[in-house]
């Protein structure tokens, strides 16, 4: 098998398939991408619409138990193992990234991490000071309630731009694959520190890696041994339950474990990696409205929440704006460009703020996680109406 | 692109950085400059959070119902504070000459909050209130109501927390959470609830609720549906045991803060 083209790799949570661009469908206009977005193999995730976090969060929350109460609070603490296994897969899928671009781009990786360690900065900053001057309750300590919104604001997902229009796209789509990298480091770091951490911190801190590889083993060695593609999808799928399973099991973030194992998947010989894509590529438009639907149905409409969401909002742009002034400089990219195609989070913000939910005590779990998926649709909705039009102004 | 387009791209985007730098900053300094509300500074506190694995594991009924007790109770604490019953003072105490009650003719009753610095318990007739648990010593006693046989209580201010949200329309066959009080703080344990009438009581301005059969409760206790809402307080009626709603409390509490018990300086 030839490895696949680049644009494979990406995790593309909504961006457009590369089959369809290939076969040179045209971009569509905005009254098409609306009526798509009706249709019912949009509407149920089975295809990719343009920005799933506009259109799954407020359909969460309207189905969610504080609206019509189709989602139940039993049911949301069912679907917790799924979406936990969901978070797993994008670990998994950040990690093949990282496994295929770590020998190849270190200054595109530096630079994303760079881009996501200002922003992280920023918001943590930001998120600190507004907290201590406006005296607002928490109930988790500040500095790492600061941190976890820090590391919601820092990814990216430039799945908005066609990489295929022009380079920076390609670049820049490249740096949000990257810059998630040294998010999730952190988060395993943060998982081993108190409050989230219930035992020794080293345990914690290896056990992401002693089950990512024991995971990426397992899958290593089962998958190019399967005698057919059924067979296959149910090694993958059952590689990929184990590794969120036992993450959660533990009590360690599966993004990390999910990262691990995907690195294994590509840095060992063989075609692992290529394998674990074909088959998530049918699941992970599922897993992407999944999770989106989840936070929705979770998001609590909260003073807090709200109050919160100006440092959010602010110093992500900021961040984002500052970091890729710094990235662009590496990457021989225009700052202003990369800024406009970084500004979209993706599904991966809102995946980080539901695992940080997971361990924090409930009620700031809620405020964190209402703060990122409200924040998280506003720069959606930002990226999709003022950067594309932004740089049509730009190349006039 | 020339060198001088390029400086002038690279100034122009500097320049925008420090514009998106300044303007994030100036909003910052000028939004901290407002407090959170204090309003909804009450922090509730909450069981921590359990693992995914831990709620999708099948669970003994029992044990869930145990943790839905516990669950429920941390949920209710704003709402609920211990009080100390003491038995009538005696002649050298009303001379003036501290005597401590005996620990036998002293019990415990839980209050529930009615306002954000005000609690309804239950007292006895010819019965004090000797103590609140967590609140101000000596008591404040804001209004007492011999015939309602309940008192008002000054509690530590929690703002935004006033009476729970009421279970209208109880109908029984239920199980529901009783709420005591004793020395060492709020407990609940679940009760099944039988059958319940409504029946007419002078003291109250709705009908109370009356239980068939051996409920297992004492007059004072709170009873709250497994969900939370607040069905009533346990008092003793002329057909038996009875549960004053919600509804009733809140016209009663009106009447004694109005005058209509005894308004206590």
């Amino acid at each position: 098998m030839t490895r696949p083209p680049r644009d494979i790799r990406r995790r593309e949570l909504g961006g457009p398939d590369p089959l369809d661009r290939r076969l040179g469908v045209e971009a569509p206009s905005a009254i098409t991408w609306l009526l798509s977005l009706l249709r019912t193999r949009s509407a149920l995730g089975l295809a990719p619409s343009l920005t799933p976090a506009v259109i799954y969060l407020p359909l969460g929350a309207l189905f969610g138990p504080r609206a019509l109460g189709v989602i139940s609070p039993t049911l949301l603490g069912h679907l917790d193992l799924a979406v936990t296994v969901a978070i797993a897969v994008l670990g998994v899928l950040v990690g093949i990234a990282l496994g295929r671009e770590v020998r190849a781009a270190w200054t595109l990786l530096l630079a994303a991490s760079f881009e996501s360690l200002v922003t992280i900065g920023a918001v943590a900053g930001a998120a600190t000071y507004f907290v201590r001057a406006t005296g607002l309750p928490l109930e988790a300590p500040l500095m790492p309630f600061a941190l976890a919104l820090g590391l919601c604001a820092s990814a990216s997902s430039a799945t908005s731009a066609d990489p295929d229009t022009e380079p920076v796209a390609g670049v820049a789509t490249r740096v949000a694959d990257l810059d998630d990298v040294l998010p999730i480091l952190l988060v395993i770091i943060a998982f081993a520190l108190p409050p989230f951490a219930k035992g020794e911190a080293w345990i914690f801190l290896l056990a992401p890696v002693g089950i990512g590889l024991t995971v990426g083993v397992i899958g290593w060695l089962l998958f190019e041994r399967a005698q057919s593609g059924a067979e296959r999808g149910v090694y993958v799928l059952g590689a990929l339950a184990l590794a969120g399973g036992a993450a959660a099991y533990v009590g360690v973030s599966p993004l990390g474990v999910g990262l691990v194992a995907g690195l294994c998947w590509t840095l060992l010989h063989g075609r692992a990696d290529q394998i674990v894509q074909e088959d998530l590529r049918k699941v992970q438009h599922p897993l992407v409205v999944l999770l989106l639907v989840t936070a929705g149905a979770l998001w609590v409409p909260s003073l807090a929440a709200l109050w919160l969401l100006a440092p959010y909002l602010l110093f992500r742009l900021a961040g984002k704006v500052a970091g890729a002034w710094i990235s662009a400089r590496l990457v021989d990219v225009r700052a202003s460009d990369l800024a406009a195609f970084l500004m979209s989070p993706g599904v991966l913000a809102v995946a980080l703020a539901l695992n940080f939910r997971q361990v924090l005590p409930s009620a700031a779990g809620d405020t964190l996680l209402s703060t990122v998926a409200v924040g998280t649709a506003a720069f959606e909705l930002f990226a999709l109406a003022v950067v594309p039009h932004w740089r049509r102004r730009r190349n006039a | 692109m020339t060198t001088n387009g390029h400086d002038e791209h690279r100034g122009r985007e500097t320049r925008l950085l420090i514009l998106v730098i300044v303007i994030a900053l100036a909003l910052l300094f000028v939004l901290a400059e407002f407090q959170f509300p204090a309003a909804d500074r009450a922090v509730v506190a909450v069981p921590p959070t359990p693992a995914p694995l831990e709620r999708l594991a099948a669970r003994n009924t029992l044990d869930e119902v145990g943790g839905t007790i516990e669950g429920l109770t941390e949920r209710l604490r704003p709402w609920l504070a211990v009080v100390r019953i003491d038995p009538p003072a005696s002649p050298k105490a009303r001379s003036g000459n501290a005597v401590p009650a005996e620990p036998a003719d002293v019990h415990w009753a839980p209050a529930v909050r009615v306002g954000p610095d005000l609690g309804l318990v239950r007292v006895a007739p010819a019965r004090t209130i000797g103590l609140v648990i967590d609140a101000a010593t000596p008591v404040e006693t804001v209004a007492a109501d011999q015939a309602r046989e309940a008192a008002l209580v000054r509690l530590p201010f929690a703002g935004g927390v006033s009476m729970p949200a009421a279970f209208e329309n109880f109908v029984g066959f239920s199980y529901v959470a009783v709420i005591e009080a004793g020395a060492g703080g709020i407990s609940a344990r679940p009760l099944f609830l039988g059958r319940v009438t409504r029946a007419a009581d002078p003291r109250w301005s709705e009908p109370v609720l009356v239980l068939a059969g051996r409920p297992g409760v004492m007059p004072g206790d709170l009873l709250f549906s497994v969900g939370g809402l607040f069905i009533g307080i346990a008092i003793e009626h002329a057909d038996g045991l009875a549960l004053v709603p919600p509804s009733a409390l809140e016209a009663g509490v009106a009447a004694m803060l109005g005058g209509g018990g005894t308004r206590v300086p």
